[in-house]
């Protein structure tokens, strides 16, 4: 049975409200987890661009609403990121078990670039080296590390929730 | 009953009766002594383990029964433990919650014209590249855009957001924040700034101006986005050099932005929005 839309819609905004309201608390070594980001990237890695893009889309704009930054800035940055992590599902090295931490590892900085870049269009001030070198990168790196715990149980997720395939 | 079944009956009644005071006359004359003590001596064969099997029965029942009770018990305790954790924990928060607004009571007690307004702290920004906060208060409490926002200890930032029950707050540790300060001790000024890790730093002051370790630093009022004179952070290095216009300082800030759980909104300052007065 296919997860519907306005399935994910409670889903992702518990995720965000998790995200602001514990994760925020518990970091390791100042890094705290991006727990939507890795969630967004395994699903589209899972299921490819389309949906990914929708948990992307959805999710982004379930934390926009607790952000302080312009509504619409972390959906875009997510949506980009999810479709740019989905290209990773028509590689030979997706099997991989160490591949979904890659793609992490990439995405993040991906999507934490692109967010920054939409924040200095938008007038904030943004101090890009510092940004990148003290926040993207030890972020990229815990991801990395962590995803397994968030792709295995959507992998499961992806498995019970898998579309009937449509006989030609 | 026929007579005759009604005769039989009386016989062996009788005959009983007989049997038993010929016992009792026997035994008061100790003449049936062997007799009782064969049939003792039989009788505590089987009495001695009957006994103890019943015993250990009894035992194991008992057991059975102070086992229960015991896990009854168990369960009480266990029960209470977890009530007077709960309590114990509860009663922490309280204590951390009365010493926060015993702290926040002192410091309106200080600074009788400051009307100030106490927040729980409900959230962060879920970035990790932005430094807000999220407060449980909001426009129907009385918060306005730009009111500032501080603990006991010093400034925290200002409101940023206003919704009907919650606020966001621009951290003065945000890269995006700007705070006009001055220094304590020698009066000069400049503006802090926030720098990524979490920290600060004053930027502007004149080449002339005398900064050392360990100054404090404090909101000038300059541009009308904070009233004057709250505690921003203390002076931890300063940069100098003389092919630059300004020297800089490294300021360590007053709050502990990751352990704040309460905050007070000045609700009696408007900052002045030259702009729109433009």
């Amino acid at each position: 049975m296919p997860i519907k839309t306005y399935a994910v819609v409670p889903l992702l905004a518990a995720v965000a409200l998790v995200q602001s309201s514990v994760l925020s608390q518990f970091s390791v070594r100042g890094v705290p987890l991006n727990l939507m980001l890795l969630m967004v990237v395994s699903w589209s890695l899972l299921r490819g661009a389309r949906e990914g893009m929708i948990w992307g889309f959805t999710g982004g704009l379930a934390l926009d609403f607790l952000s302080g930054a312009p509504l619409g800035s972390l959906s875009l940055s997510l949506t980009l990121t999810a479709y740019l992590a989905s290209l990773g599902q028509r590689t030979v090295y997706r099997t991989s078990p160490l591949f979904p931490s890659l793609v992490a590892l990439l995405a993040s900085i991906i999507h934490d670039s692109v967010f920054l870049g939409v924040l200095s269009m938008t007038g904030y001030a943004v101090a890009w080296r510092t940004s990148l070198a003290h926040v993207a990168l030890p972020t990229a790196l815990l991801g990395s590390l962590m995803i397994p715990l968030v792709y295995r149980p959507l992998a499961e997720l992806h498995r019970r929730t898998m579309p009937e395939e449509t006989e030609l | 009953m026929s007579r005759l079944q009604r005769g039989g009956t009386i016989l062996v009644l009788l005959l009983l009766l007989s049997f038993a005071v010929a016992g009792v006359v026997l035994d008061r004359a100790e003449r049936l002594q062997l007799v009782k003590n064969l049939v003792a001596q039989f009788a505590s064969q089987i009495q001695e383990p009957l006994y103890a099997l019943t015993s250990q029965v009894s035992t194991m029942r008992q057991f059975f029964v102070d086992v229960e009770a015991c896990r009854a018990e168990n369960e009480e305790l266990q029960t209470l433990v977890d009530q007077l954790i709960i309590e114990n924990v509860r009663l922490r928060e309280a204590q951390i919650e009365n010493v926060t607004l015993r702290e926040q009571l002192n410091f309106k007690q200080a600074n009788p014209s400051l009307e100030l307004l106490s927040a729980q702290v409900i959230g962060r920004d879920p970035s990790n590249l932005l430094s807000y906060l999220i407060i449980d208060r909001g426009t129907d409490e009385g918060i306005a855009v730009g009111m500032p926002v501080l603990t006991h200890r010093g400034l925290v930032g200002r409101i940023t957001d206003a919704n009907l029950h919650s606020s966001k707050v621009l951290l003065i540790t945000d890269v995006s924040s700007s705070v006009n300060a001055l220094i304590q001790e020698s009066r000069a000024t400049g503006i802090v700034q926030g720098r990524i890790p979490e920290g600060l730093v004053m930027r502007y002051i004149q080449q002339t101006e005398e900064v050392k370790p360990g100054d404090l630093v404090l909101t000038s009022g300059l541009g009308g986005n904070f009233p004057t004179r709250l505690i921003i952070g203390q002076v931890t290095g300063v940069r100098k050099r003389d092919v630059e216009l300004f020297q800089e300082a490294d300021v360590r800030p007053a709050v502990n932005f990751r352990a704040l759980e309460m905050v007070m909104v000045l609700t009696s300052f408007e900052p002045i929005d030259f702009e729109s007065e433009q």
